[in-house]
């Protein structure tokens, strides 16, 4: 009897501690994080001065975004991607064709801002790592850049299709300083919110 | 407040720092502004007499007390103690000697237009006629950039470059194959068209940067990468040696447009095209060593057969170079430039010992190195403040002088009595 009674009262007092301190309402989430997948044309803006001649610079390309996003209008993030900037096709002077293609992996840190109802504005900076490669004769020839200074602009409109998905449209303009590359692309977004 | 300016000085050079350096133009007044191509050449001996030190009797707040007059190979040069300078051409008719150009101001964006004149009765007739006169008066006018020139500037021979100094070997060496794209020079770093220009400018000598491309081919290029600042933006980026030549010979233009040449390219060009008597290959890789040696020994052996007076250097930067060439055969007779310890220059059979111009004059081991052999030369680089200039010319003993400013080390030893 008497350890029923001192079991009972330890597990009055445990709830007690646990569940006293409790508000009456309903607990709201204010923060959240979003996972979103962009994908969509890039344009390389041709600012080469030389060995342009056949260039291809429309190609697609994705991007991959964590947010936070705290219960203010401005949230933060990480950025990821892979673009395609060129192909430069070209006939050598011992008539082989070359072919040399540039693509790009930024890794940005992101502020984007809520300005009005579903619109957004963000910019970032970060690393972004620069892959040429060059082909010519049935060799491939890969050298690899890393630009430290580069930055991106972007406005995007996100529509929240329910409590944990959205869809969305975004442009952005990126410059990788190192080679004064820029390029802008147009992606269609999808979005996860946890 | 400050903080605000630190900001905005951040995102400033964020945005901006990897812009390339802007180019300084030549001035120009027009297409048919310039007259000296109607005049007559002048001949050699009156080209000496016109070389000296002169006064500057109007201009001097600008252009200061003195301007040395010195011939090259594609005009003349005027040359002052500030970094600025005249690169001009000059002829006559009749009696009159014309001069015309421009002016620049080697460590700043400053440039104009000069028209010069030498009348029949101030010295004019006598240097035409190259019966020689001390009584040269050089009367003329500058501007800024493409503005007529409208500023009186007034040069007065003094005296004639000494024989001291004529006939002292002393080599004027430019850097990058005469100046560096940093200053904005007309033409790019290390390319055939700096060899050419940098004349102009008063070098006699050059320093180069050899490397090696992926296929054994000996080139001229100073960074490990292929970047906006050396070249045209082009498709090809990363390592420049990882690219075959032909890739390069392709794909890439300096930045204002020339090849890059090969290592032959230039030292051919220099043996056929200049007067240049210096040739420094300040090797970039230990692997083009054995590429280039037989290279230089055929250049030196061109220049023998066209009777140059040119000296071709491989320079010996590091350890991993010295080491290269140590262990190439015959490495004895390899005219090279040691930029390490004495030990070293001994131990490599160098020609030239070159130590770096912050280690000071250092008059006693280039005495040691000139007693070595009587043949040995020492040169410094990389000098470019015109104060050091002075203070290395006047105090040091070196065979010669690496700088970025070839006008002011120009200057310096020209005007020494």
């Amino acid at each position: 009897m008497g350890r029923k009674l001192f079991i009972t009262l330890v597990l009055v007092c445990f709830t007690l501690a646990v569940f006293s301190q409790q508000k009456d309402s309903v607990k709201v989430r204010l923060n959240h994080y979003t996972l979103t997948v962009g994908g969509g044309w890039t344009h390389f803006i041709n600012n080469l001065e030389y060995g342009d001649k056949n260039i291809q610079n429309n190609f697609a390309g994705v991007s991959f975004k964590f947010y936070w996003e705290p219960e203010y209008r401005v949230s933060l993030g990480l950025e990821s991607g892979y673009y395609h900037l060129f192909k430069v096709k070209y006939q050598a002077k011992d008539n082989s064709t070359a072919e040399i293609n540039r693509t790009v992996v930024p890794l940005l840190l992101l502020v984007r801002m809520r300005v009005v109802d579903n619109f957004y504005l963000g910019a970032g900076i970060g690393l972004a790592f620069i892959n040429n490669k060059a082909s010519s004769g049935g060799k491939e020839l890969i050298t690899k850049t890393t630009s430290m200074s580069n930055y991106e602009v972007s406005g995007a409109y996100i529509y929240p299709l329910n409590k944990y998905f959205l869809v969305g449209g975004e442009c952005k303009v990126f410059r990788f300083a190192n080679l004064n590359d820029w390029m802008y692309s147009i992606q269609a977004t999808f979005a996860v919110k946890f | 407040m400050k903080i605000k300016t630190l900001y905005l000085a951040g995102i400033l050079l964020f945005l901006f720092g990897c812009n390339k350096d802007a180019l300084v133009p030549i001035p120009s007044a027009g297409p048919s502004s310039s007259f000296i191509t109607e005049t007559n050449p002048l001949g050699k001996p009156s080209k000496e007499i016109m070389e000296g030190v002169y006064q500057v009797t109007s201009g001097s707040d600008k252009f200061g007390e003195y301007m040395v007059v010195k011939w090259n190979p594609d005009g003349i040069l005027l040359t002052c103690k500030n970094g600025l300078h005249f690169i001009m051409k000059a002829g006559h008719l009749d009696s009159v000697v014309f001069v015309q150009g421009y002016w620049r101001d080697g460590y700043s964006d400053a440039t104009g237009l000069c028209n010069m004149y030498i009348s029949k009765s101030e010295g004019g007739a006598s240097i035409v006629s190259g019966a020689g006169t001390t009584n040269i008066l050089i009367r003329g006018a500058y501007g800024d950039n493409n503005n007529l020139p409208d500023q009186q500037l007034t040069l007065q021979y003094l005296r004639p470059i000494s024989d001291k100094i004529k006939n002292a070997n002393f080599y004027i060496l430019g850097h990058r194959a005469g100046g560096r794209n940093s200053d904005r020079l007309p033409v790019s770093e290390n390319s055939l068209a700096m060899v050419k220009f940098t004349q102009q400018l008063g070098t006699t000598g050059v320093e180069v940067d050899p490397r090696i491309s992926s296929d054994g081919v000996a080139f001229i290029y100073h960074d490990a990468d292929i970047n906006i600042r050396l070249t045209q933006k082009g498709p090809l980026a990363g390592d420049v040696s990882a690219y075959t030549w032909l890739q390069l010979s392709t794909f890439v233009r300096l930045i204002h447009g020339e090849k890059i040449p090969s290592v032959e390219e230039l030292l051919t060009y220099v043996v056929d095209s200049t007067e240049l008597r210096f040739v420094y290959l300040d090797m970039k890789s230990a692997e083009a060593v054995p590429v280039v040696i037989p290279i230089q020994q055929k250049a030196i052996q061109r220049a023998k057969e066209k009777g140059r007076d040119l000296l071709i250097v491989m320079g010996i930067p590091n350890t991993d170079v010295l080491n290269a060439l140590l262990a190439y055969p015959d490495y004895q007779n390899v005219p090279t430039l040691c930029e390490l310890s004495i030990d070293d220059f001994k131990q490599a059979n160098s020609v030239v010992w070159a130590p770096r111009w912050t280690l000071g004059t250092q008059n006693d081991l280039v005495q040691q190195v000139h007693d070595l052999n009587a043949k040995n030369l020492a040169v410094c680089w990389t000098i470019d403040s015109p104060g050091w200039i002075r203070d290395f010319l006047n105090q040091g003993h070196f065979d010669g002088l690496l700088t970025n400013y070839p006008y002011v080390v120009a200057y310096y030893h020209y005007i020494q009595e």
